[in-house]
């Protein structure tokens, strides 16, 4: 009888322990988390580094992008908001209507193009950790924290790369394949929720599209845009994308994921030399490619909302990637939208919430920032 | 008495030693006044299924063996208490496969030390039950870097936690009155997991919190001087989610289902041998993971 009251004892417990462990947590589904809780739309003119810059911000479509003032036709244009509906950003002093790519669509200076300045858009933190001290718009331009290293091996201080995974343990696209989408419009049904993130490139006629849904499983597509060999990154713990021409001197490189980060962004390798590339410092930082500084190609972050008003022909990277995922999960739960970092950082500051989705201005080793909320008018 | 220890050591405890995904397998079994008990194992967990929460993705460019020799020392003190002392040695080995080519990432050192305390109380004759309580120390490799000695390895390819874990345990067993040689037992493993600051990629990192319970049963079959024991075990394994840094993993942690079949043979009445092979029955995971396809335990006790 005693055994038996002890054996019912332990089976309570038992039953106590399996009860308390029984939450599962659920991954929580892609899209954007921190969007401005008002719509904010406008441009802004600037000065930086000797740059005069003009930057667009739409947060319906979470879009932001930055040109020079100064056009291909080497005109130095003043720009305000256009009357026009999106994707038409900007209307300049001579009446002529410019898109989201830079392009002149309308007006006396039809066919004329902006040059992108070198810049990305991505979480707040990644920029003030890697260029402390950054200068935010409406502030007077802060003295630049001189953390710069350069040794004979190294760009940055290796000491302050982390290991994350193993070398392609995230394994990139190397062959991809895009649906063709076609009549989408503002309110039509598609494969993706209107607030989730994208990289869209211009290809032509037609638009290049690649979600960050995809890309957060795979965080570099090797692809063809516009006959030009590139490498499409994308960094979930950064939240920055960047676009390279894969053809440095004579070689055309072929990206991977090394698995290492530094201030938690991505490092990408090259399968011909092994060479090291930091995504936001735009250089291999180590290898027999060392210092080489990769082309940027045009690209713009927005979302399928945005997507949908570009009233294009859309090549939509496919979901059938080679390999077996659940493109709908977003595979870094709340990441988004807390304050936590997965690995330390160099510099850390405090002014914005660490996730603030920012645009930055890059030119040499100084950056500017901006926020949705400077767009006002 | 053989019987007993038979039964236990053919289903060792899988628990408490090394890095994640656990690694070890404890001998948990009544310990004679004046015994000493040497325990050998070998734990091969061939880690290749990519779950998406219950679903193998089919994904095969990424697997991961770790291979545990684990040598365990035990005493008996008489009345029924006991203390072992484990010690690991664990090798991790992760091939990627892009593009053809296959990049193999390896470490092998000793794992955490662990130290466990026990408590038989025999109810009568065909009942008993055991209760353990361990610690394990930090005293594994947490630092490991990769082949070019430039980058820390990840967590789940070093040898040792980094943390001091606490292991609580209770197991019961009784014979059968239709057959004496046939053993029911069940088991029941708790191990809370504290914080690691010794993983330099993390500056915080805390494996979460584990449960076990193992049902099995187990007869004996004697040809000529030898015993052998068969045995059928359903093991389930509880994880909870990895903190890193207050980020809370989504890709960690979940329920395992797996059964084990077992053989084990006594050579002698102080010489024990035994094979078992778990497989995955049903998993219900956090996220996307990578784990245990399946596992092989060889196991050697020895009396003195």
């Amino acid at each position: 009888m005693q055994a038996k009251n002890r054996i019912q004892y332990l089976l309570l417990i038992s039953v106590i322990i399996i009860g308390s462990c029984s939450k599962i947590n659920q991954p929580e589904p892609s899209g954007n988390l921190l969007p401005p809780q008002t719509s904010l739309t406008g441009v802004i003119q600037d000065d930086f580094e000797g740059q005069s810059i003009v930057i667009y911000a739409n947060s319906r479509y979470q879009t932001m992008v930055a040109f020079s003032r100064i056009a291909e036709s080497g005109k130095t244009l003043d720009f305000h908001l256009s009357p026009n509906n999106f994707p038409f950003i900007f209307e300049d002093n001579e009446g002529t209507q410019w898109d989201i790519f830079g392009l002149a669509i309308s007006g006396p200076g039809t066919g004329d193009k902006l040059i992108p300045v070198s810049y990305q858009v991505g979480f707040w933190f990644s920029f003030s950790s890697f260029f402390p001290k950054v200068t935010m718009y409406g502030e007077a331009l802060n003295e630049r924290l001189d953390t710069r290293f350069n040794s004979s091996e190294w760009l940055i201080n290796p000491d302050d790369i982390k290991q994350g995974a193993s070398r392609d343990g995230i394994p990139s696209i190397n062959n991809p394949e895009f649906d063709l989408v076609v009549d989408l419009f503002d309110g039509s049904d598609g494969p993706y929720e209107d607030n989730e993130l994208m990289v869209v490139i211009q290809e032509e006629a037609s638009v290049k599209v690649f979600p960050h849904a995809i890309l957060n499983w795979h965080e570099i597509v090797n692809d063809t845009i516009n006959g030009v060999n590139v490498a499409l990154s994308y960094c979930p713990l950064t939240g920055t994308s960047s676009i390279w021409n894969s053809q440095i001197g004579s070689q055309t490189l072929d990206f991977g994921v090394s698995g290492l980060l530094y201030n938690n962004n991505l490092i990408l390798y090259d399968r011909n030399t092994e060479s090291l590339w930091s995504q936001i410092i735009n250089q291999s930082i180590n290898g027999s490619l060392k210092n080489n500084i990769p082309k940027r190609e045009n690209s713009v972050e927005m979302n399928w909302r945005g997507v949908k008003q570009l009233h294009k022909p859309t090549l939509l990277l496919s979901k059938n990637t080679g390999f077996s995922r659940r493109y709908d999960l977003y595979p870094y739960g709340d990441y988004r939208a807390n304050s936590n970092l997965l690995f330390s950082i160099t510099y850390t500051d405090d002014r914005l919430h660490p996730k603030e989705r920012v645009l930055a201005v890059m030119i040499g080793d100084k950056a500017k920032v901006y926020q949705f909320e400077d767009f006002t008018n | 008495m053989i019987i007993l220890a038979s039964v236990y050591e053919a289903n060792s405890q899988t628990c408490c030693t090394g890095s994640a995904p656990i690694t070890g397998s404890v001998s948990v079994s009544p310990i004679e006044a004046n015994q000493w008990l040497i325990n050998l194992s070998v734990d091969y967990n061939n880690i290749s299924d990519l779950i998406q929460e219950n679903v193998n993705t089919g994904d095969d460019y990424l697997s991961r063996t770790t291979t545990t020799l684990l040598l365990q020392g035990s005493y008996g003190f008489g009345k029924g208490f006991g203390v072992s002392v484990l010690i690991p040695f664990v090798q991790h080995s992760e091939n990627i496969t892009s593009l053809g080519d296959i990049n193999t990432t390896r470490n092998a050192a000793v794992g955490d030390l662990a130290i466990f305390l026990q408590k038989a109380i025999a109810i009568n004759t065909t009942s008993s039950f055991l209760f353990g309580a361990a610690i394990k120390l930090p005293s594994g490799s947490t630092q490991a870097k990769d082949q070019d000695d430039l980058f820390i390895l990840p967590p789940t390819l070093q040898a040792g936690t980094g943390s001091t874990d606490y292991i609580l345990m209770i197991r019961g067993q009784k014979s059968m009155a239709f057959r004496r040689s046939m053993l029911i037992q069940q088991s029941f493993t708790y191990r809370f997991n504290t914080l690691s600051t010794r993983f330099a990629s993390h500056d915080n990192y805390q494996f979460g919190d584990e449960f076990y319970s193992i049902s099995s049963i187990a007869d004996q079959l004697v040809t000529g001087s030898i015993i052998h024991t068969p045995s059928l075990s359903l093991n389930i394994r509880y994880a909870g989610q990895n903190v890193i840094e207050q980020y809370v993993d989504p890709n960690s942690g979940g329920w395992w289902f797996n059964i084990r079949p077992g053989w084990g043979v006594n050579l002698t009445p102080k010489l024990n041998l035994s094979i078992l092979y778990e497989v995955p029955m049903f998993r219900r995971l956090n996220g996307f993971q990578l784990t245990t396809s399946y596992k092989i335990i060889g196991v050697i006790n020895i009396k003195i």
